[in-house]
């Protein structure tokens, strides 16, 4: 086995030891509909393709992204879309 | 009955888009005009009508996908060439997300030798940032236990399958910078830049975009010259040992087992393939 070889398995039995970890779903954040502001929406909903398209403020459909637990402490809030 | 010429639905569609794209003061097409209807509003008023309309919608979408152009350009500019970006590569979708694809390759043709040709690779990295933001989920997650008990004597013919939101974009500009200064949100793009001067030859950037979980993308700059080639093969999908080859080219003592965790625990794999 050549050293390319050594250094490579190396890393990849590495990986476990290190607790090297792949990214699941964020279990911090949570979807909160209802505050954002027009144009500061994170992502797709309500017809549009993405971030920042949102046309009004506070528009029940559109949503952020806040640390989990605040959605419902804010005015307006809500975890789920309007209808 | 009208007694003007007929046109087929193809010819009248043809000669419909091509006047929703023209000009604003171009002469408007005397055989379409003749096939609009005239009850209250004139015929090539309603044109204007409906071509201002396709005008600002395309334009709006381009703004919102690349603001970072838009303030670099200024608002005239913006418009201007955009419009002139719409006549070239105009929608082919219902869906406007997808009208930015062409604009930077546009861009580097339409700069090409001059003193903004920077402009094309901010695009390129603002455009990259849109697809992270849209692009599919993970089909499933790195099987970390599965990867490290791979034969060791295969380990260089492994693949992995890049995560659908990772881009790379490199540029012999300093992209990240120009990027960071000018996508801010005050954005009506008349407003002083906020940045301090860049130096455009300050040197080259490498930014790694991809999003953090189904929320949020990320983007951040790749400094070391080793680092930047391993990611380059790993990300377009090359073997391991193609990536090691490529970094220890530049830097004999790159360290593959710390490389490989970050990517890990960056999530940019969905996936591995034995060869």
């Amino acid at each position: 086995m050549n050293t390319k070889t050594a250094l490579l398995a190396a890393a990849l039995g590495s990986l476990l030891a290190a607790g090297a970890q792949a990214m699941g779903p964020d279990e911090n954040s949570e979807k909160c509909y209802g505050v954002a502001k027009a144009g500061k929406n994170d992502c797709a909903a309500n017809g549009h393709g993405c971030a920042a398209q949102a046309k009004q403020d506070a528009d029940p459909k559109e949503w952020i992204s806040v640390p989990k637990g605040t959605c419902e402490k804010i005015v307006g809030g809500s975890l789920t879309p309007a209808k | 009955m009208r007694t003007s010429t007929t046109l087929s639905l193809a010819e009248l569609q043809k000669r419909f888009a091509a006047a929703l794209r023209a000009d604003a003061d171009a002469a408007v097409d005397p055989l379409l005009l003749a096939q609009l209807r005239d009850d209250g509003i004139a015929p090539a008023r309603r044109l204007a009508l409906y071509r201002r309309n396709v005008h600002g919608n395309f334009l709006k979408v381009l703004a919102l996908e690349f603001p970072a152009i838009r303030r670099l350009g200024g608002l005239d500019w913006f418009d201007h060439i955009g419009l002139e970006f719409m006549r070239e590569h105009p929608s082919r979708s219902g869906d406007l997300h997808g009208i930015g694809a062409p604009f930077a390759a546009f861009l580097a043709r339409r700069l090409a030798g001059t003193a903004h040709a920077w402009f094309a690779d901010v695009a390129a990295l603002e455009w990259a940032w849109q697809e992270c933001l849209v692009a599919a989920e993970p089909q499933g997650s790195l099987d970390v236990a599965a990867l490290a008990g791979v034969d060791a004597a295969r380990a260089a013919d492994l693949r992995f399958e890049p995560h659908p939101a990772l881009r790379l974009i490199e540029s012999r500009w300093p992209v990240f910078t120009i990027w960071q200064a000018n996508r801010g949100d005050e954005g009506d793009g008349e407003t002083a830049h906020r940045d301090a001067r860049i130096d455009l030859d300050s040197g080259g950037e490498a930014v790694l975009l991809r999003r953090c979980d189904r929320l949020q993308a990320e983007a951040r700059r790749c400094g070391q010259p080793a680092n930047v080639r391993w990611l380059r093969v790993l990300v377009g999908g090359g073997t391991l040992g193609e990536a090691w080859d490529a970094a220890t080219a530049v830097a004999p003592d790159f360290d593959v087992a710390r490389a490989l965790a970050n990517a890990v625990s960056l999530g940019l794999f969905q996936g591995f393939r034995g060869s």
